[in-house]
């Protein structure tokens, strides 16, 4: 079964059951997904949490999505327990609090993070790991805006 | 005019609608969608109605419910739903904006301007506002302003 | 002209005045001022930066450059979103074909956690510590090659199990080893930085000030022990414009869009 998301690369790719396929490169361990609505943002967490939570035996799925964690109001207080997943964070404006914004911060690559946010609320990171989805060649992909060597 | 404010300390709790996502799932039925609601939903999410008992939608990532549509989107419909329905949560003054692309704001700004609705709008983030068009802003109450690229 | 915009008037302001002295004609800069809080006293912080760019705008003519000193490129706090910041910046100085630039360092302290001749300096002391060496090495190796340093490896574990503050986030960090580092070198000379206002003319005032009005104030026995015997920077003895070349040649400068000199 294949990987959603692969560790080494930083990939978050597959393919939806609507053929929507998806296909973003991280550049670092921490990305905010920002930009216009309807560009997908809720549509990606939505689709992988249909590969997460799911009653049925693990090879009924088209992919493995055990090394992601998609946080939610009724599972955040188990973001601190989280390591080596790829962390997901939809509507973060509504989910993110001190202490898990805290965490992110003080986490140094124990896990990475997709955070689709656009309003200011103190993870640090800088503008190189702020991108955008968008649809290109068939694919949805990440954009970043930004690329100053300084800010790595 | 569009009333501004970059913080939502300015109303009270029955006085805001903060998680729109829940507002439109909780109180927007598909039979209740009007015009004005179906021509913004093709507008900001591409999406077409194609059948209006169900909620069902076509949008360029497949065919789905209304309840898939992105959060910006229906931050629109919610407040169409206000407006056509003044009655039903007569404390509202305000709506969060947070979740809302440039793409969406826009729509929302051509909606209020359009039906003089008197509504006031919290955006706690900068992500690109300045890409709306201009028109009569004020801002917190007090800063009037046509053009969002000078918004302090 | 340059209007350089600084969120405060801590170390990162001096340090910037001073490069704009050095470099340009002194009546092709300005330090744009501070607006004033609603007490009436000048207001700070990075939320006042989008108004402190705003007040020159009027003035702004093609072909000026508005230069912003952030603190730190990754402080995404309420009110404030350096990403935002820098994009809505370049938007409104290309209404009047004005160049618009950030500086291109993640945090003030990684300029000169960069510099090799901090590196060689606290290798050379006798008070250095082998953890405090093995975090500057990786920090300074990762900046130099534009990659991130505040990761899982042992050394930056290492300095962080020493000074608990450090592992909150990258510039808590960049600032407790800086102030470790050069604290460390206060034996040779004024090499002590901190983020406070003066610092470059006090306590880190060797970095940047000529070594000759630096010693006209302090006491012949002071000239003799420590700037004779004891220091050991490669710009001793200098001036301002040779110690600003040499941290702009072997530091993260040397890798910028703009160096110190096209200031």
């Amino acid at each position: 079964m294949r990987q959603c998301y692969d560790w080494q690369s930083n990939v978050l790719k597959f393919t939806d059951v609507n053929g929507n396929k998806y296909n973003l490169k991280f550049r670092g361990n921490k990305t905010i997904v920002h930009g216009d609505s309807a560009t997908g943002k809720s549509l990606l967490c939505t689709m992988l949490k249909s590969y997460i939570n799911d009653n049925n035996n693990a090879s009924f799925k088209p992919y493995n999505a055990d090394n992601i964690f998609i946080v939610s109001k009724d599972n955040k207080d188990k973001l601190s327990l989280q390591k080596g997943k790829l962390i997901i964070i939809d509507r973060a404006e509504l989910i993110l609090d001190d202490q898990m914004v805290e965490i992110i911060n003080a986490d140094r690559g124990d896990n990475r993070y997709l955070i689709f946010l656009r309003k200011p609320m103190g993870i640090e990171l800088s503008p190189n790991y702020f991108g955008t989805l968008c649809k290109k060649d068939g694919e949805l992909q990440l954009e970043y805006e930004c690329y100053v060597r300084g800010w790595a | 005019m569009v009333r501004l404010y970059t913080s939502g300390k300015y109303f009270k709790d029955n006085e805001i609608i903060i998680d729109n996502d829940s507002f439109f799932n909780n109180n927007v039925s598909a039979k209740s969608l009007s015009e004005n609601s179906i021509k913004v939903m093709e507008e900001v999410d591409h999406a077409k109605l194609l059948d209006q008992n169900i909620g069902k939608i076509e949008t360029p990532y497949g065919i789905t419910g209304i309840q898939d549509l992105s959060t910006g989107c229906k931050t629109i419909l919610n407040c169409i739903f206000l407006q056509e329905n003044p009655e039903v949560y007569p404390t509202v003054r305000a709506i969060n904006a947070t979740e809302c692309g440039k793409n969406a704001l826009e729509q929302l700004f051509c909606y209020i301007d359009k039906t003089n609705m008197d509504i006031g709008i919290v955006l706690e983030h900068e992500d690109e506002i300045y890409e709306c068009g201009n028109r009569e802003y004020l801002i917190n109450d007090s800063e009037k302003i046509t053009d969002l690229l000078f918004m302090v | 002209m340059l209007y350089i915009i600084t969120e405060d008037s801590n170390s990162s302001r001096d340090f910037w005045q001073c490069v704009a002295q050095t470099f340009r004609p002194v009546d092709s800069f300005l330090l744009v001022p501070f607006p004033s809080g609603s007490d009436g006293q000048n207001a700070s912080g990075n939320t006042t930066l989008k108004a402190q760019v705003l007040s020159i705008f009027p003035k702004l003519q093609e072909g000026d450059k508005v230069f912003v000193a952030v603190d730190c490129v990754a402080n995404n706090t309420q009110g404030f979103s350096a990403h935002d910041f820098v994009k809505w910046g370049t938007r409104l100085c290309m209404k009047k074909e004005v160049d618009f630039v950030a500086t291109s360092y993640w945090c003030f302290e990684d300029l000169y956690l960069s510099y090799d001749e901090v590196l060689a300096m606290y290798l050379k002391n006798p008070m250095a510590e082998n953890v405090v060496i093995g975090a500057l090495q990786y920090v300074h190796d990762n900046l130099q090659n534009g990659t991130d340093y505040f990761d899982t490896s042992q050394e930056i574990q290492n300095f962080i199990d020493l000074h608990n503050s450090a592992g909150k986030n990258r510039e808590h960090f960049a600032n407790e080893l800086l102030m470790e580092v050069t604290r460390a070198l206060k034996g040779n000379g004024h090499f002590a930085i901190t983020k406070s206002a003066g610092a470059f003319h006090k306590s880190a005032e060797c970095w940047l000030r000529d070594c000759s009005d630096i010693k006209e104030k302090m006491a012949p026995q002071q000239v003799i022990n420590i700037c004779d015997k004891k220091c050991k920077y490669c710009c001793k003895d200098k001036g301002t414009v040779d110690k600003l070349i040499d941290l702009d040649t072997r530091s993260i400068c040397k890798d910028s869009d703009y160096q110190l000199q096209q200031i």
